[in-house]
């Protein structure tokens, strides 16, 4: 039992890793309810896999393993797969699916590439670089994890003090334009909250499982209440205990990585949620009957 | 440039590729009217509120809210869209959704106050959905749905009304609560431009009354307006027969 996360808790680089992974977790899971709403659940999915080619050319370009510089990378080219999104749809005119399924298969290929060009012809340092295909929280040193959770904690705050008027935005986009909302603003902070969440988790679930992180929590949450109100902090409960289990595993099996048991145990409070409301339909079902 | 028009349009035309679907000219609305935009499917009534209100492209002219450009008027113009263009899945309440009308008056991250959360549960008394407050907005019926818009609207506190379509698909009560409410806003002054689609109950809901088909036909106080001439020209003649 001295792996457990719990029993560990003395030693404080254990306490950094628990700490950093659990606000990235939630941070993630609060945005991902904005996307889930804004009916853009996999936007999430498709920013991820567009990090890879920049972490891959940091790498290239700096030979660096730090985590700040791949940062960089991340958030560049998933910001160009974000404004390649935005030109298909609305400059050339392509559905929103397509255009979707399109980016993410470009940079993810590109980036796979570049990868598998990398470990053949730098091998000495890119060990441990395909990590961020599936994330692992324990290749990440917990000063780097902290400033990542410092970042997760100015996400957080930007939601709490915009919280009502993303709500009525997403709700109701006509109805904010007509009373002079300034409705491109709040929509760009969306994309951009996104963009930064994704980039952030990376390390914690990696670019093909990132979407787990920013999906299941929200849609669990939706499951249990109809108010926005209780399902962004209920979703970030959820996201919180991901990172926690992720940073459990990094702890027990740290050459294992980590997306995986945070997509299965996200998906297992998923399960529990639709039981809950499934149950609870039943009840009133019989209730209203009765 | 009349400042007593509630609503004028000196030129408004509206296109879908290339094709123009609605050209208005030289309209002047009357304040403190209750009225009704009227035309047969496809006219461009819904077309007309959308355009003035800036929500879709529009080559627009002169078009002034009591004299005044729409960006000065914003927070005084209260809209209600049909309700087949809300998405009804989203988690959020009757009460919720009546409190975003104050929004309007909010300046940025100004908080609701007690006097803004008051001004909802009055709005939402008078339309009789306050035992609905904390209803998700899927869990009601459809004229409980319309009557929570219309609660909105009358949190925002505003001096013109653009509804879409109010009455359509209703119930009695809900029919009823909705021509009250006509009544008490017009006396107090305030101006009510409604998308209408039924010609039976135009009299009994509305003072004064716009033709629309694609163009402007007529606009003017319901004796004026409800001719047979103007309406065979709006919807052809088989309408005519129903009014006489």
């Amino acid at each position: 039992m001295d792996n457990l996360l719990f029993n560990q808790l003395h030693d404080p680089n254990v306490r950094w890793v628990a700490t950093g992974a659990l606000l990235i977790g939630m941070a993630a899971a609060v945005v991902g309810c904005f996307a889930f709403l804004r009916r853009q659940a996999l936007i999430g999915d498709v920013l991820a896999h567009a990090a890879l080619p920049g972490v891959t050319m940091a790498f290239f370009l700096t030979h660096s393993r730090d985590w700040s510089v791949l940062l960089l990378g991340a958030l560049g080219s998933t910001i160009t797969g974000w404004a390649m999104i935005e030109f298909l749809t609305r400059r050339a005119g392509m559905r929103e699916d397509s255009a979707l399924a399109f980016t993410l298969s470009f940079f993810f290929a590109l980036g796979t590439l570049h990868l598998t060009w990398i470990q053949r012809n730098v091998p000495a340092h890119s060990a441990g670089l395909d990590s961020i295909l599936f994330g692992q929280a324990a290749a990440v040193t917990p000063d780097e994890l902290l400033r990542l959770g410092v970042l997760a904690i100015l996400v957080l705050l930007t939601i709490v003090v915009l919280f009502d008027r993303l709500k009525l935005v997403l709700f109701d986009r006509q109805f904010a334009l007509c009373i002079g909302m300034p409705v491109r603003f709040y929509e760009l902070v969306i994309a951009l909250l996104i963009v930064l969440t994704v980039v952030i988790g990376l390390q914690l679930t990696g670019v093909i499982l990132m979407a787990a992180l920013l999906l299941t929590p929200a849609a669990a949450a939706r499951l249990l209440s109809h108010r926005l109100g209780i399902i962004v902090p209920l979703a970030g409960l959820f996201g919180a205990i991901a990172g926690l289990i992720g940073a459990q595993a990094s702890l027990m099996a740290p050459r294992m990585p980590t997306g995986p048991w945070i997509a299965v145990a996200i998906s297992l409070i998923f399960f529990a949620s639709l039981a809950t409301s499934f149950l609870r339909r039943v009840k009133r079902v019989r209730s209203a009957r009765a | 440039m009349n400042p007593d028009c509630a609503l004028s349009i000196e030129h408004l035309e509206v296109s879908y590729h290339h094709d123009p679907v609605l050209q208005v000219r030289d309209l002047c609305l009357p304040a403190s009217q209750r009225i009704a935009i009227l035309g047969p499917n496809g006219a461009g009534k819904s077309t007309l509120i959308k355009a003035v209100l800036g929500l879709i492209p529009a080559c627009a002219d002169g078009v002034r809210f009591l004299g005044q450009p729409l960006r000065q008027m914003r927070r005084r113009i209260a809209y209600v869209p049909q309700r087949s263009e809300i998405d009804w899945d989203y988690p959020i309440t009757v009460a919720e959704t009546v409190l975003m009308g104050r929004y309007a008056h909010l300046r940025l991250l100004q908080r609701i106050s007690h006097e803004d959360r008051r001004i909802a549960r009055d709005a939402m008394e008078k339309l009789g959905i306050a035992d609905l407050a904390n209803r998700h907005i899927s869990a009601l019926s459809g004229g409980q749905q319309q009557r929570c818009f219309l609660a909105r609207a009358i949190a925002q506190q505003a001096d013109i009304y653009l509804f879409d379509e109010p009455f359509a698909g209703v119930d009695i009560k809900t029919e009823k609560a909705i021509a009250k409410l006509f009544e008490q806003l017009s006396k107090e002054g305030k101006t009510i431009i409604s998308v209408h689609h039924d010609l039976n109950t135009v009299e009994s809901y509305f003072d004064y009354a716009v033709l629309l088909n694609r163009r402007l036909l007529a606009s003017g106080p319901l004796h004026q307006t409800l001719t047979n001439h103007h309406l065979a020209q709006a919807f052809g003649g088989i309408v005519l027969k129903r009014l006489n």
